[in-house]
């Protein structure tokens, strides 16, 4: 390529395809290279929720202030994308004073939930607790009652990506940088080289600055320019259930005293999470049964009917958590940090971003993007806070598509839920060829016209990649009804071989095996039993 | 709760269930049946597999061993906790002759299967993948893969049957035998239209039961035979959907028609041919005045070693069924035979120690020779009580390739157990 990008985005999660949306949105002329896919990495395996830092507040008020604050720009560029999630914090019958305290800390976290449109606390008996959610266990004193908003991530990502590509942004995934070409004799960088899948050899791509946003790679990413920059990777893993079990948020105390949490997420239950340093390959994660038994002890305790709950599979992910020695994973700050190269290497031309979370992803884009802009010697300011994501646009009423299209109601608000009015574009595919409003994947009611149109606009090149679009294979089935269906539009829609994508098919079954092998048990067995006699690992 | 008694007890109503209560209802016994629900016979695709090659290089079926006798004694040598190494020496002519006896029946009442009890056939699925076995319904024995080498093959799709995709399967299946000594010569894939179902998406259900109306059948054979005609075919593959009582009548129509042997893709799950199966199986118990209670096994009385009563539970209430002799043919996971108590499988019925020492995928009761449970030091549990079928431990139906011959095998001898002790 003989262009000369303004700058190359390493990294699709929510940090790099934000910095990409800025960047685009100010005119500069980006291109984001994805060595996977859209939020394959941290991004895809959050807790999914945009929430105010509760728990910074008492030792990083900046970062509590600063998240409640982005939480309502987020909530106002993509409103169909969040879900409010009522919380219970749960005071033990043994811990009275308790309920005090904690009434106290949430009347102060109360000043921040105009910032997040959230609703004042609402101090709970034991007896309200038990009305809003039977199951809750005995020695229950009562609970403080306070929200936040939930969100999809990588439909997070993929919206950012969309909308930078609209700006004119280049966007390549499954595409690995392979190294950062650097000027020695000038300290400059001036582009990185790529690997090319067609030729297999590496083409370089010109760019007068680089945004190392590699999340829990950002170090491996560095080094290929010569440079050591360290961050404490931090393991997280959650339980995903094969529906709602509850509809309310509870926080509960580990064996360890860290607080974790069963929260109601699209239409399923998520239980989290864990926090361990990694010493491991960020490619090769998988979680343990320790794990999972250190949540669901420390969930039962105060939620026993979950030890009957049905766990479907789990995700894990790694946190690029700032680096500092000698604390333990929780105290950690939860802050960002942008290294300018140029100033704390002598090498100019590169940016790191590091740390955060993904409710700061906005914020933490605007500074990275400031500073390209800075090193450009451009100014232009920031739209990404108050121009709308792509889909969100205009408002949709999915009661409404759902009549007109003769679909589900159900089907028509997850597809609206995820594209928002862009649902209109995809349900108007069905027109084309009427078989493709059958659900591809039952579960989650994927449509196939859903799974065409993510292939054509959204980067969908695998069933991973369509997984983390549409949760097509996410649910109780874990692939069994859609998963070769869905290899089948693969292959029809990018002309592959059908050898090509049943091979895919196999790398998604053995994944969806691995992430599920430490949750063997209750319910699951079934299916468990039920998928090996279709798709049999030999 | 009303009482009822009976000779023999069994419980679950699958292949092995009710093999073991037509053995026992042959041997004289008066014979009673509690069932729940559904479990892998219906869920299946139909098929009977005996043993495959454990051996073999997945994804090369074509180099796996067909000889079922020497796959059983390879499993049973290999698996010591398997059903064939636990009956002893002749678990393939043990498991051929409970075979013959049980297909017999099936045929007398109407449901044809065909076969070896020597060598594997191998038969295409809908997503084009290749699965084993060694009977299958005449709706898809015609088309054995092993037997095709140079064949000219056309599949036929119908429009808007979303669990088949013409096509993709068959340049997916021409593509993958193409370098085996399976090799087709050609392959084409077509869609034709079922009358009356043209708009929107279509169910196999829907399909299957459109395709027991013999106008909707007959134009659907006079299609797939007007597009057949004159291009040298010498197979036919359609989906399976050839109709839910009528499969079989239309297949054959649909051969003679076309000239060519056609036959049904096996399904995934759930499907129709599983059901056919299932249905059969039912329809066989009718016939020989087996009593059946739809209803669960809940608990069960015993006095010392020896059972003496199972309550069910009933839509309408509950039921003490006291009987001399019993038979566990609860199946695993899937129907609830087995359950996961947390990371443990345990056996929700009679509470009986379950082994998963062989991989969770192989949990499972423990038995001894004459299919009665035991404990870990192999001492019988109760005298009276016996199983069958997938409930037995040591043995993986999937992946050792043996579900229906082990749930044979062990049906007929835990039958013929239960009717000894219940003189």
């Amino acid at each position: 390529m003989d262009e000369i990008y303004d700058v190359a985005v390493i990294g699709g999660g929510v940090n790099g395809t934000g910095i990409a949306r800025d960047c685009a949105l100010r005119g500069l002329t980006t291109i984001l290279i994805e060595k996977k896919d859209l939020a394959a990495g941290a991004s895809g395996a959050s807790s999914g929720m945009i929430h105010g830092g509760l728990r910074y507040m008492i030792n990083d008020l900046g970062t509590t202030k600063r998240s409640c604050l982005d939480s309502g720009y987020i909530q106002s560029i993509c409103p169909h994308l969040l879900f409010r999630i009522p919380f219970v914090m749960l005071i033990p019958k043994r811990k009275k004073i308790y309920m005090e305290l904690a009434e106290t800390y949430l009347e102060a976290y109360d000043w921040f939930a105009p910032l997040k449109r959230g609703k004042p606390h609402i101090r709970l008996s034991a007896d309200d607790v038990r009305r809003i959610e039977p199951g809750i266990a005995e020695n229950i004193h009562g609970g403080v009652m306070f929200d936040e908003w939930g969100i999809d991530g990588p439909r997070l990502c993929v919206l950012n990506a969309l909308s930078a590509r609209d700006h004119g942004a280049a966007i390549l995934t499954h595409t690995a940088v392979t190294g950062i070409i650097v000027d020695r004799s000038r300290h400059e960088v001036r582009g990185v080289t790529i690997s090319n899948a067609e030729s297999g050899g590496e083409e370089e791509i010109r760019a007068r600055v680089v945004v190392n946003a590699g999340g829990p790679w950002l170090p491996h990413v560095a080094r290929m320019a010569g440079l050591n920059v360290k961050i404490r990777p931090g393991k997280g893993i959650h339980l995903v259930l094969d529906r709602r079990i509850s509809s309310v948020g509870f926080l509960s105390g580990a064996i360890d005293g860290r607080s974790i949490f069963i929260i109601p997420h699209e239409n399923t239950s998520l239980v989290g999470t864990t926090d361990d340093d990694y010493y491991g390959d960020p490619d090769a994660l998988s979680a343990t049964e320790d794990e999972v038994e250190y949540l669901l002890e420390g969930m039962g305790r105060v939620f026993p009917s979950l030890a009957q709950a049905r766990i479907v599979t789990t995700t894990i992910g790694i946190r690029p958590t700032l680096y500092q020695w000698g604390k333990y994973e929780d105290d950690l700050y939860r802050e960002h940090r942008i290294y300018d190269h140029g100033v704390e290497d002598g090498l100019s031309g590169l940016i790191t971003i590091a740390g955060g979370k993904l409710a700061s992803y906005r914020l933490m884009s605007e500074e990275t993007t400031d500073l390209v802009c800075k090193k450009l010697g451009l100014e232009r300011p920031c739209r990404t806070h108050s121009e709308p994501l792509p889909g969100s646009e205009e408002p949709v009423d999915s009661r409404a598509l759902a009549a007109s299209y003769g679909i589900h109601p159900y089907a028509a608000a997850r597809l609206v839920y995820r594209h928002g009015c862009r649902a209109v574009s995809i349900l108007r595919l069905c027109k084309e060829n009427t078989s493709w409003a059958s659900f591809v994947c039952p579960c989650e009611p994927v449509t196939e016209a859903e799974v065409r149109w993510c292939i054509r606009n959204e980067w969908a090149r695998t069933l991973d990649d369509l997984r983390r679009r549409t949760k097509l294979g996410a649910g109780p089935c874990q692939g069994m009804a859609c998963a070769w269906k869905a290899a089948a539009i693969l292959a029809d829609e990018l002309g592959l071989s059908p050898g090509e994508t049943m091979r895919d098919m196999g790398s998604f079954l053995e994944l969806g095996r691995a992430e599920r092998a430490p949750i063997l048990r209750g319910g699951q067995m079934a299916q468990e039993e039920l998928l090996r006699s279709i798709y049999p690992p030999r | 709760m009303t009482s009822v008694t009976s000779d023999i007890l069994i419980v679950g109503g699958g292949l092995s269930g009710a093999s073991a209560a037509l053995k026992a209802g042959e041997k004289g016994k008066d014979v009673l049946l509690v069932r729940r629900a559904y479990g892998a016979t219906a869920l299946g695709s139909g098929c009977l597999d005996v043993a495959g090659d454990i051996l073999g290089v997945p994804g090369k079926p074509w180099e796996d061993s067909p000889d079922i006798r020497k796959n059983v004694s390879e499993i049973a040598g290999r698996l010591p906790g398997h059903p064939y190494a636990v009956v002893g020496e002749d678990a393939w002519s043990r498991v051929k002759t409970a075979g013959e006896w049980i297909l017999g029946h099936l045929k007398v009442s109407g449901y044809e299967m065909a076969g070896s009890w020597e060598s594997i056939s191998n038969f295409p699925t809908v997503m084009g993948s290749i699965k084993s076995a060694a009977f299958a319904s005449l709706t898809s024995s015609p088309c054995d893969l092993s037997r095709m080498k140079g064949a000219r093959v056309l599949m036929v799709g119908i429009s808007g049957l979303s669990d088949f995709n013409a096509n993709f399967a068959s340049k997916y299946l021409s593509e993958r035998l193409a370098r085996s000594p399976w090799a087709w010569g050609s392959c084409t894939g077509i869609d034709i239209v079922l009358r009356g179902h043209a708009q929107g998406p279509l169910l196999s259900q829907a399909a299957a039961a459109a395709m027991d109306n013999p106008e909707t059948a007959g134009d659907v054979i006079g299609e797939v035979a007007r597009r057949a005609k004159g291009k040298g075919l010498t197979h036919v593959f359609f989906p399976p959907v050839m109709g839910i009582s009528r499969g079989a009548d239309n297949m054959v129509r649909m051969s003679g028609e076309v000239g060519v042997p056609c036959a049904e893709f096996l399904p995934l799950s759930p499907s129709v041919p599983g059901m056919r199966f299932q249905s059969a199986l039912d329809a066989l118990l009718l016939k020989t005045g087996v009593r059946i209670i739809q209803g669960s096994a809940e608990g069960f009385s015993h006095n010392g070693r020896k059972i003496t009563g199972v309550s069910i539970a009933l839509p309408t209430g509950g039921e003490i069924c006291e009987a001399k002799a019993y038979v566990l043919a609860g199946g695993r996971f899937i129907a609830g035979g087995l359950r996961s108590q947390g990371r443990a499988a345990m056996e929700p019925l009679f509470g009986l120690p379950v082994t998963s020492s062989d991989g969770p995928m192989r949990a499972g009761v423990h038995v001894d020779a004459s299919m009665s449970p035991c404990d870990r030091d192999g001492a019988q549990i109760f005298e009276n009580l016996f199983c069958a079928g997938s409930i037995i431990g040591g043995y993986d139906p999937v992946g050792d390739m043996c579900g229906g011959g082990t749930a044979l095998l062990t049906a007929v001898i835990a039958a013929e157990e239960a009717s000894r002790v219940s003189q």
